[in-house]
């Protein structure tokens, strides 16, 4: 878990290092579907009627977890009920995590291969500069979680910053894709 | 499972899913990996 350990001073040169590896993620990934050329194919569909069906469904089930973890997060640092909450939690919160990035991986790969960075919509825009965003903030956000004496406020910063991100692509495919196209969708 | 393993297997996932995203990436335009699926 964080390590903002008390009595050690903060290396903010190490987390300096870990933001920039991040917004090197992020930068990558945006030039990657600006210089790519958009292939408009699809990918495998699973269990789903297409491609887009999918991306919605694992985008939405990525956004679920990501909700849970920010519970699990404020309960066992002590913001939410009382006490720290069972000690499983931590485990639960790293599960959940994992999944929700292993949820996120097709979706961001058809994004970027499939479509590319679009700027003709405001929502494409917004959706693809916040999935470089995300992508990037959580490098960082993993990085700085497992190193020791990081300043206290990198963590919370940062994993805010990973579900902000995650909520803005939700609301702009997932969301809008229930609302304007079809629902359920599978 | 001792705390030491789970992080460990926690952050192989991680990264494997990190190389795969990338390889995805890099494989197909660069050839290596076949478009199996006509767009639609």
């Amino acid at each position: 878990m964080a390590q903002a350990v008390a009595g050690q001073p903060a290396n903010r040169t190490k987390m300096l290092v870990f933001l920039v590896i991040g917004a090197l993620v992020s930068l990558s990934l945006g030039v990657y579907g600006r210089v790519h050329d958009p292939t408009g194919d699809s990918l495998v569909s699973g269990f789903f009627t297409s491609s887009i069906n999918l991306k919605v469904w694992f985008a939405t089930v990525a956004f679920v977890l990501a909700i849970a973890q920010v519970l699990m997060a404020a309960r066992f640092y002590g913001h939410l009920g009382h006490g720290r909450g069972p000690r499983w939690l931590g485990r639960a919160h790293r599960i959940s995590g994992t999944l929700a990035f292993l949820f996120a991986i097709p979706v961001a790969y058809h994004c970027l291969w499939s479509l590319g960075y679009q700027s003709g919509q405001a929502r494409v825009l917004i959706h693809g500069t916040f999935g470089c965003l995300f992508f990037g903030a959580l490098t960082a956000k993993v990085l700085i979680v497992r190193s020791p004496a990081m300043p206290k406020l990198a963590l919370p910063v940062l994993g805010g910053l990973v579900f902000t991100a995650l909520t803005v692509l939700w609301l702009t495919s997932a969301f809008w894709f229930f609302t304007t196209v079809q629902f359920p969708g599978v | 499972m001792s705390r030491r393993t789970f992080n460990a297997i926690v952050e192989l996932v991680l990264l494997a899913g990190a190389i795969v995203f990338v390889l995805l990436l890099a494989g197909v335009d660069l050839g290596l990996i076949a478009r199996s699926v006509p767009a639609g």
